[in-house]
């Protein structure tokens, strides 16, 4: 019997269904178990499409939503599609198979899984969508999701304000995709046909349309002002923070833009400001990681960083390179943050800097998955991370953005300082308590508040229980200076393992014959740049690995696991106080006088419409 | 046209005058009052401007424009009934926090 | 048509614009809501006279029935009724110069419709029937989204006056 994997591909968000029924149900025992299958079979089969087993295919019933400009159930797939399916196969399946490992003493373990499959199906509804009508289902599915799971340990502090938080910022491109999928013309809404002359002759046209999708991408995608709510979700399990805030649902953003990058290339504003848009978040995100001092946030941070060079590459005009980045980001991004949860989970649920430290020789796998995920993100050569940010590259030099394009070079060195300096502080610096020092990192005044408290070790205890250390219950370790630390058990370890090999291989998925560009182009259009040919590349390359060194250098040589920063930062201070200043001159508009603003307002009013009518 | 003429520069004078209690008076719930003869002078407006052009459009407006009217209120005196609930009488002029 | 409607016309305008005048000049806040309602029912009798007669159903309901209501009940809560700071001669002044601001705006924005010679369309037909305003209100493409609007306007209206009021009975 041979599988039509053509006709299968479409209905992959309901593999997870089967899973999701079992588990909530109660029906298999062990939870979590028996959604597995379903994640392995989107993978397996996503795969298969990819190698050539499956054809480009649709799947339509028509009449759906009466009241949108096109109101079909009208399903896609094609290379885009099947690359997108694989990766949420590949990181939901490394994802999975690690929960069970990291949540098995949690009482919520049922729960968690029943919300991990209905996120993985909307997200594969999101990915297949034909039209804006089912892209919107999907959309709102991981965005309700992503809140549950989120605020999923109720019992700890300030996880349902950032559930909430994402909440806000996902009502925002909610919005605005809603209102793209009504001030379409009559039967327009077929992602693919967006551009053509008859659907941007709608209210406001191709700009109106262009910006509310840059709008909708960038709240999913935390860019720009939106950007807010991303550090804030790392309240929630560091799984969740693995599948949904690295690899894929920030991922739709990108997606949405690179799929409909037709609509966009009618506007060269658009494009622009996307640009803009991307690298100014790139640079942003890497200065705020570099000032954290809690691993999930300094993630969090390079993951909003990550997701700028993506904009940034669908702003430069080469959504080819954009995906790939997507692909890359998502194998080095989930392997770092599921390293770090292996990191957490064997120092009790301690996840500031502060509290770890010289972890390397009592976790080396850890270690080197770290060290893995820290290369590619900052671009070694011949790692995933390098071909992609590569690509990114040339397709800013190509379009004629060359200052964008350099600006993004130099942030490549602020990403090799993020990343080591995690990476040194976790692994090799000393311990707080042997360092006596504390590093003083103010947050910005409009920065949420920090995701976790400062609970006393035995307070933690009592509110987590003892962090579960998978089916085998070891004793804790005593390292020599005499912390102690849970080790991991092989559910937590093994799911690093093809995360790791994506991380270094990815790159070459480009290269054989029928590779990855040739899969994307009909979705895409040709992809012009292949990685590591061009000299600002390799620059970028050194530069982050020259990053990655002095952070090493400053995390060592200090004999601290936190310092302030070194005296050459203090023009950020001095920036940061300029801006305060300059916000404060207008303070003074806000003086609560009401006979003051009922003045201004009729004033202002008045020169408007004197203006209006007589100019 | 007469008639169009006197309801024209009814409304543009009740709007006027609505702006000036605005400004005049120191009692929100009487600010809030004035706002809501502006809102009156302005659905005024619009019925004319539906019955001037044989449209039904402005008085389906207009009808919308009521139910804002009615939301407005609502927040509105439930924010001078905080403000009389801390000081009274209250001045506007004063800037305060309102807790909460 | 204007002839015989204009006496009628001009008495609704002459107290519209009387009991406007009592709402921004009453000493006390009772009296200002009396002069509100004499308004809104004054300016019902417009909208009829206009030939909006839905409108001026609803504006008898919702308005003088429901909003000047609710003022009635706030200003009766009150303690003293709400009392109020004397005016500031510099505030007066600046009232004035609202108003005065307002108008000439105003009358720029109005100039052409008060010179251009706009007449009144025939007054029979189907212009503010209920069939008339509601399909206005409820074809797709013309008003339907804004009335659906209405709707999650005025739950968060609800929601946030109780919010007002019991963030004051619970310190945060």
């Amino acid at each position: 019997m041979t599988l039509n994997f053509t006709d299968v591909l479409p209905w992959a968000f309901l593999f997870t269904l089967p899973g999701l029924l079992l588990g909530s149900t109660g029906i298999i025992r062990k939870a979590g178990v028996g959604s597995i299958p379903g994640v392995l079979a989107l993978l397996g089969c996503a795969v298969a499409w990819l190698l050539g087993y499956g054809q480009p295919a649709t799947v339509e019933l028509g009449g759906w939503l009466p009241f949108v400009p096109d109101g079909r159930f009208f399903l896609r797939v094609d290379g885009l599609t099947a690359f997108m399916l694989a990766i949420l196969g590949l990181i939901s399946v490394c994802v999975y198979v690690y929960s069970l490992g990291y949540l098995a003493d949690d009482p919520g373990i049922r729960r968690f899984f029943a919300f991990l499959d209905v996120f993985v199906g909307a997200m594969a509804l999101l990915v297949t969508a034909g039209n804006l009508a089912v892209l919107l289902i999907g959309w709102t599915g991981v965005g309700m999701t992503s809140y549950f799971l989120i605020s999923f340990w109720r019992n700890r502090p300030r996880t349902l304000n950032a559930g909430l938080q994402a909440i806000a910022a996902n009502a925002v491109g909610d919005g605005a995709l809603i209102l793209a999928a009504v001030l379409v013309p009559t039967g327009c809404g077929d992602l693919l046909t967006l551009q053509s002359a008859a659907c941007t002759a709608g209210f406001g046209g191709v700009p109106l349309l262009a910006a509310l999708l840059i709008v909708a991408a960038s709240a999913k995608s935390a860019q720009g002002p939106l950007y807010f709510w991303l550090p804030s979700a790392m309240a929630g399990p560091t799984p969740i923070s693995a599948l949904i805030h690295a690899a894929t649902m920030v991922a739709a953003g990108v997606y949405l833009l690179a799929r409909t990058h037709g609509l966009l290339a009618l506007s060269p504003d658009a494009l622009y400001a996307t640009a803009i848009l991307g690298v100014a978040t790139a640079l942003f995100g890497a200065v705020m990681a570099i000032r954290q001092s809690n691993l999930k946030k300094g993630l969090a941070y390079s993951t909003v960083s990550q997701l700028g060079y993506m904009f940034a590459g669908i702003g430069f005009g080469a959504p080819f390179a954009a995906i790939f980045h997507l692909g890359s980001q998502a194998f080095f991004k989930a392997l770092l943050f599921l390293t770090a949860g292996v990191v957490i989970h064997a120092v009790a649920g301690e996840e500031e800097l502060e509290g770890m430290g010289r972890l390397a020789r009592a976790l080396p796998a850890a270690t080197a998955s770290f060290l893995i995920g820290s290369v590619s993100l900052f671009g070694l050569p011949l790692t995933a991370g390098a071909f992609s940010k590569d690509a990114i590259l040339d397709g800013g030099f190509r379009s004629a953005n060359d200052a964008l394009a350099w600006c993004l070079v130099g942030g490549v060195f602020l990403s090799g300082l993020y990343i080591g300096r995690l990476f040194f502080a976790t692994f090799y610096a000393a311990p707080r308590a042997e360092a006596g020092q504390t590093e003083n990192v103010t947050e910005p005044a409009h920065e949420p508040v920090a995701a976790h408290e400062d609970l006393h070790p035995a307070e933690k205890e009592a509110l987590l229980g003892p962090p579960g250390a998978g089916a085998e219950h070891e004793p804790p370790v005593a390292l020599p200076d005499g912390r102690h630390i849970h080790r991991p058990s092989g559910l937590l370890t093994w799911p690093l393992l093809p995360l790791a090999i994506g991380a270094l291989l990815f790159g070459y998925a480009q290269f054989p014959m029928g590779g990855l560009a040739q899969v994307l182009a009909p979705a895409l259009g040709p992809a012009e740049t292949l990685g590591l040919a061009s000299g600002p590349g390799l620059l970028a390359a050194l530069l982050g690995l020259a990053g990655f060194v002095v952070a090493g250098v400053w995390q060592l040589r200090r004999q601290a696991a936190i310092r302030p920063l070194p005296e050459g930062y203090g023009w950020v201070d001095w920036a940061s106080g300029a801006s305060v200043r300059f916000a404060g001159a207008f303070a003074g508009i806000q003086n609560g006088r009401a006979g003051r603003y009922v003045l201004a307002t009729v004033l202002g009013f008045a020169a408007i419409l004197l203006a209006g009518l007589k100019g | 046209m007469l008639t169009t003429l006197t309801v024209l520069a009814t409304s543009g004078i009740l709007f006027a005058l609505g702006a000036t209690g605005v400004m005049l008076r120191r009692n929100p719930v009487a600010m809030l009052m004035c706002v809501e003869i502006m809102l009156n002078a302005g659905n005024l407006l619009l019925v004319l401007g539906s019955r001037a052009q044989g449209n039904d459009a402005g008085q389906a407006t207009a009808l919308i424009v009521l139910v804002i009217a009615a939301a407005e209120a609502v927040v509105g005196l439930g924010l001078a009934l905080v403000l009389f609930r801390h000081r009274d009488p209250v001045d506007v002029d004063e800037p305060r926090l309102v807790r909460g | 048509m204007s002839d015989q409607l204009f006496a009628p016309v001009v008495a609704a305008c002459v107290i519209a614009f009387v009991s406007a005048l009592f709402v921004v000049l009453a000493r006390g806040a009772i009296r200002a809501v009396v002069a509100l309602l004499a308004h809104s029912l004054s300016i019902a009798a417009l909208y009829a006279l206009l030939a909006a007669g839905l409108v001026a159903v609803g504006q008898l309901l919702i308005y003088s029935g429901a909003i000047v209501v609710l003022f009635l009940f706030v200003v009766a809560l009150l303690p003293p009724g709400g009392r109020e700071l004397s005016s500031q001669p510099l505030r007066v002044t600046a009232g004035v110069l609202v108003g005065l601001v307002m108008l000439a705006a105003l009358y720029t924005g109005l100039e052409p419709a008060l010179f251009g010679n706009v007449q009144l369309a025939a007054a029979a037909g189907p212009i503010g029937s209920v069939a008339g305003v509601g399909h206005q209100l409820f074809d797709f493409d013309k008003l339907l989204v804004p009335f659906e609007l209405t709707a999650p306007l005025l739950l968060v209206a609800i929601v946030g006056a109780v919010a007002l009021w019991r963030r004051q009975e619970a310190p945060a």
